[in-house]
């Protein structure tokens, strides 16, 4: 069990740090929910054990809430908690699984798994095999993609992952021409 | 061109968690209980070890069984004191910037495979040097001893190479 999830239990009173670790919580899922739920699908290809990722990812924000001190933004806090637990479950995924993940610099090298046919015009076809492309990196390369996808710029995406402008630039170029070879390539 | 799968990936369905705030505490209870849970199994196959390695030690007629015995024990005691070391001196953290937190989950990681094949070597020491020591010491009995050993040696060894595995990325993210 992962310490993310580790928590005491406690009830809520008006005014008590539980409230407010409660009320930013319920602001977060609402504002944040449909892409959390988009991230775990970057991170766990079993649509069950998906829906665990999820809640777990849920109670580690709602944990982390006890010390947030706002000192970066709510998107920037949440995506941290969410990448961070959901990078633990990859790896423990992956040792039971006895899977073989891939960084940016493999993914480049491995051939496309192209459905059959040339022609792929349906969008749930395409966003299967980003997901299936996505679900074969490292997690810190996947944090990237993730983070791309949802359309955060480079100073967000550094507030999150704490690399440098030059190296996000440089994934993130890695990861367009990767898309784009495989995607215009396929048809 | 990427705005397209920019698109297409903020306009799929996702799964959403309808979980109100009294499902997440009773959630945090189990895992709560599935840790301790957890910390059980390990204290009880330490506790297995260190009973079977004292019942050796104690039957033992020569001193080479002894020390075989004497090793199982000690690989069963440092067990649970070792993974306890590891997740006071690992900790993870939730809201650390991803690539710290992720260094340290991947640390975590390879500690925990070095701790576990150091523990295989040396029950399988202790096995071997109680087997030297209490048979008759001919080719059957040597062919016995590979037999036991050799197997949970070879899969030390794998997880010894995953192990540094972590550790070779651990170096690649230090780098960037």
């Amino acid at each position: 069990m992962s310490d993310y999830l580790r928590v005491s239990k406690a009830g809520s009173e008006p005014g008590s740090t539980e409230a407010r670790q409660d009320r930013q919580y319920r602001e977060a899922a609402v504002q944040f929910g449909p892409a959390l739920g988009r991230l775990a699908i970057a991170y766990e290809a079993d649509a069950d054990i998906r829906g665990d990722l999820l809640q777990d990812i849920h109670l580690a924000i709602w944990r982390s809430f006890a010390t947030f001190d706002g000192r970066c933004s709510l998107k920037t806090w949440v995506y941290r908690v969410a990448h961070n637990t959901a990078a633990s479950h990859v790896l423990r995924r992956t040792r039971l699984k006895r899977q073989t993940l891939v960084t940016l610099d493999e993914l480049e090298q491995l051939p496309d798994c192209r459905p059959a046919g040339s022609e792929i015009a349906a969008r749930r076809q395409v966003l299967d095999r980003v997901s299936g492309m996505i679900q074969q990196l490292d997690p810190f390369d996947r944090q990237i993609i993730v983070a791309y996808l949802e359309d955060m710029d480079a100073g967000a995406i550094g507030e999150m992952t704490g690399l440098s402008h030059g190296a996000i630039a440089t994934r993130i170029y890695r990861i367009k021409s990767i898309l784009a070879r495989r995607f215009q390539q396929g048809g | 061109m990427s705005n397209v799968f920019q698109s297409l990936w903020q306009h799929q369905e996702p799964p959403l968690s309808q979980m109100s705030l009294e499902v997440i505490r009773e959630r945090a209870d189990q895992a709560l209980a599935q840790d301790r849970k957890y910390k059980f199994v390990g204290i009880f196959t330490a506790g297995i070890l260190v009973a079977c390695f004292s019942l050796f030690f104690l039957v033992s007629e020569t001193t080479l069984g002894r020390i075989g015995g004497a090793v199982g024990i000690s690989a069963g005691v440092s067990l649970p004191f070792r993974a306890h070391r590891l997740t006071r001196t690992y900790p993870l953290l939730a809201v650390a910037l991803c690539i710290d937190a992720y260094r340290r989950i991947l640390r975590r990681e390879q500690k925990a495979l070095t701790i576990c094949w150091q523990t295989m070597l040396l029950v399988q020491l202790g096995v071997a040097l109680n087997l030297l020591g209490d048979s008759r010491r001919n080719l059957w009995a040597g062919v016995t001893i590979l037999a036991t050993v050799a197997p949970v040696v070879v899969f030390a060894f794998l997880t010894r190479s995953k192990a540094e595995a972590y550790g070779r990325r651990i170096q690649e993210l230090d780098r960037l």
